[in-house]
């Protein structure tokens, strides 16, 4: 009887995980893949400063411990500094550039702006893809009175774009980066981009479901080969229709593909193409089904945490996120747009990516995943300190007051290019 | 002359250790004071100067009545560890005039530039109305070509490219763009120009920019060529 009830103990233990490591035991190494999110992308740049208060690199630290990751000073520009006037054309030559701070032969968070799971696998600092080969003829001597050529298949490595190139540098793709490390924990969440892109161009010929399912499980398999994970996290995706980018728009002639959610930066619309009409966004909500059904399964069969941020934003949009001191003091509730004032919001000046306070809340949701996944307790982020030292917040700017400038013109332009 | 002549590499070893202890003071006090300067942190060693507060507040921030929540010098520290930009100086007014005297300057040696804010040019309403339908045009460039783009980048050799998305721009709209693209281009290489000539670029920097200088050029004289090629209506 005794030994009947030891097994059923043991086999409980293993089914949940519960209390297998302690917090120190998972992020006895952390590592991290991952896009704009992870990379702390912030309107429109990446700097020390939006890399420090990108999620995993705060739930990290929550957990006692570290991500190594390459400083990068741009490109592009930091828009909230030039339109506050913080930042002039010196600064903005520079930014533009971009560069490196601190760097690491190996990094421990790989994670890049504009990557998704197929550049994970394939995209490195040095090449765009590692997999593509272009054919070449070979000179050889056949025998001693014989030289001739073969043609053979060699690697055709084309420069990366300037996020990879200064992010990873020399270490490799970000699944080598991951192969290389051996961590304990992963946060493996590279799934934004594959659908993102439907709500900056507004259109769906970006989704391929095929190359999302082949390249998430391609990387899954490969971290679990590596053989010393002992917890991950992963998220599902919000509902990119409700991000702050589009707004919802009817044709004043009332025609169907005329209507529906357009750019934020748009008065009107003239073309179809210009708006994200009723069949397309249900287009794009069955796409998101099916990428946030696949992240769960990938989570449960490697036995991760998920944290389900696609019902959290929702939640987040029809309710807002109230934002307290422990006096009991409130600026309110934080919604899912730009801080405006009097307004807290969760997004910087592109309507698209989290400002601090937002990657405050995104971490402690996964906290709050890896605390029920694992039995630990690691400590939540203060929100408010967040939302306190937030100076987007603190001092909102309306991007909307900003539409006739030039600056808009080449920003919007260049954040639909790097999310292609 | 002796003692000297036998223990050379003994003496060499101890005068290049001298030598790197006293550099190293000298730059761990000068990075010491430059964090120092950098920061509107207040008195972390001898604890707060007013109030119970490690942060100044600025003056341009909303919500000057919330509470600060770091009231002891352990929970600042705390916070920076998570935030290590909270508490540098961003801005100050002495700053913000530099960067104005920057954009006159900037706006009278390149005055069709597109990063001038329109303070700096004195646009009239109608300019700013032109310039926010050249910006909606440039995103609706932008996104029907990142669209393309976007199927076209795991396509597999010999896979032929599919039809661009929506349909083609005609003559006048495509003259709109290019020459929207050819302004964008000339602003980037006059914006790293100038940094160039009046920031303080460093080796990196330099290559990087001339690097990033010869593609915008060759983009810009691929725009220019295209342009000539738009019939006329």
């Amino acid at each position: 009887m005794k030994k009947i009830l030891l097994s059923v103990i043991s086999l409980a233990v293993l089914a949940n995980g519960l209390s297998a490591y302690t917090v120190a035991e998972l992020f006895q190494k952390p590592a991290a893949i991952g896009d704009s999110l992870s990379q702390g992308f912030f309107g429109v740049t990446v700097e020390p400063k939006t890399q420090a208060w990108a999620y995993p690199v705060l739930v990290a630290k929550q957990a006692g411990s570290n991500l190594t990751y390459n400083e990068l000073k741009g490109p592009y520009v930091n828009l909230e500094d030039v339109l506050k006037g913080d930042c002039g054309p010196i600064c903005i030559g520079a930014a533009i550039l971009g560069g490196n701070g601190k760097t690491y032969a190996l990094p421990s968070h790989a994670g890049i702006t504009g990557a998704e799971y197929t550049s994970v696998l394939r995209t490195s600092g040095t090449c765009e893809d590692i997999t593509a080969t272009k054919w070449e003829k070979q000179w050889y001597w056949k025998n001693w009175y014989t030289y001739t050529y073969r043609w053979v298949q060699v690697p055709d490595c084309k420069e990366p774009d300037k996020f990879h190139q200064l992010g990873l540098r020399d270490a490799g793709t970000q699944a080598e980066i991951i192969e290389k490390n051996r961590p304990t924990f992963l946060f493996g969440t590279a799934g934004a981009n594959h659908v993102l892109c439907t709500a900056l161009h507004t259109s769906t010929a970006c989704l391929d479901e095929a190359r999302f399912r082949r390249d998430i499980a391609e990387f899954m398999r490969r971290a679990k080969a590596i053989g010393t994970i002992r917890g991950g996290v992963l998220f599902t995706i919000p509902n990119v229709t409700a991000i702050a980018y589009l707004e919802p728009y009817t044709d004043p002639n009332g025609r169907a593909s005329y209507s529906g959610l357009k750019p934020f930066y748009r008065k009107s619309v003239t073309d179809p193409g210009q708006v994200l009409d009723a069949s397309e966004v249900r287009t794009i909500e069955s796409f998101l089904a099916m990428l946030n059904n696949e992240i769960k399964i990938q989570a449960a069969a490697n036995g991760y945490a998920v944290s389900d941020l696609r019902v959290i934003f929702d939640n987040l949009k029809s309710n807002g996120r109230l934002i307290r001191h422990s006096s009991g003091y409130s600026p309110g509730v934080a919604r899912t747009h730009w801080p405006l004032p009097g307004k807290p919001g969760v997004f910087g000046l592109d309507g698209v990516h989290p400002n601090r306070y937002g990657h405050a809340v995104m971490a402690n949701e996964l906290i709050e995943a890896i605390n029920a996944r694992y039995g630990v307790n690691i400590a939540q982020v203060d929100e408010y300190s967040a939302w306190y030292y937030d100076s987007l917040n603190r001092n909102p700017v309306d991007l909307k007051n900003f539409l006739d400038h030039s600056i808009m013109g080449q920003v919007i332009t260049w954040l639909i290019s790097v999310f292609t | 002359m002796e003692f000297f002549q036998k223990n050379k590499i003994l003496l060499g070893v101890a005068v290049a250790l001298v030598v790197g202890v006293l550099l190293y003071a000298a730059f761990s006090a000068k990075s010491s004071g430059q964090r120092k300067d950098a920061g509107t942190v207040k008195n972390l060693d001898q604890g707060p100067a007013q109030g119970d507060s490690f942060f100044s507040v600025p003056d341009d921030w909303q919500y000057q009545e919330a509470p600060n929540p770091d009231t002891t010098l352990e929970a600042f520290l705390k916070s920076r560890e998570l935030w290590p930009d909270i508490g540098e100086k961003k801005s100050s007014e002495e700053h913000r005039e530099r960067i104005r005297r920057e954009w006159r300057e900037f706006a009278a040696r390149y005055p069709h530039n597109l990063f001038i804010p329109p303070e700096f040019k004195n646009s009239t309403q109608a300019q700013k109305e032109a310039v926010r339908r050249d910006n909606e045009l440039a995103a609706d460039q932008a996104a029907r070509q990142a669209a393309f783009a976007a199927q076209a980048k795991y396509r597999q050799p010999g896979e032929d490219p599919k039809e661009s998305v929506g349909a083609p721009p005609n003559a006048a709209e495509q003259r709109a763009w290019l020459d929207y693209k050819i302004r964008e281009t000339r602003s980037l290489i006059e914006v790293i120009d100038y940094f160039l000539d009046k920031g303080e670029p460093d080796s990196a920097q330099k290559a990087s920019a001339q690097a990033e200088l010869n593609r915008l050029k060759k983009k810009l004289s691929e725009y220019e060529k295209v342009y000539a090629e738009i019939p006329k209506q």
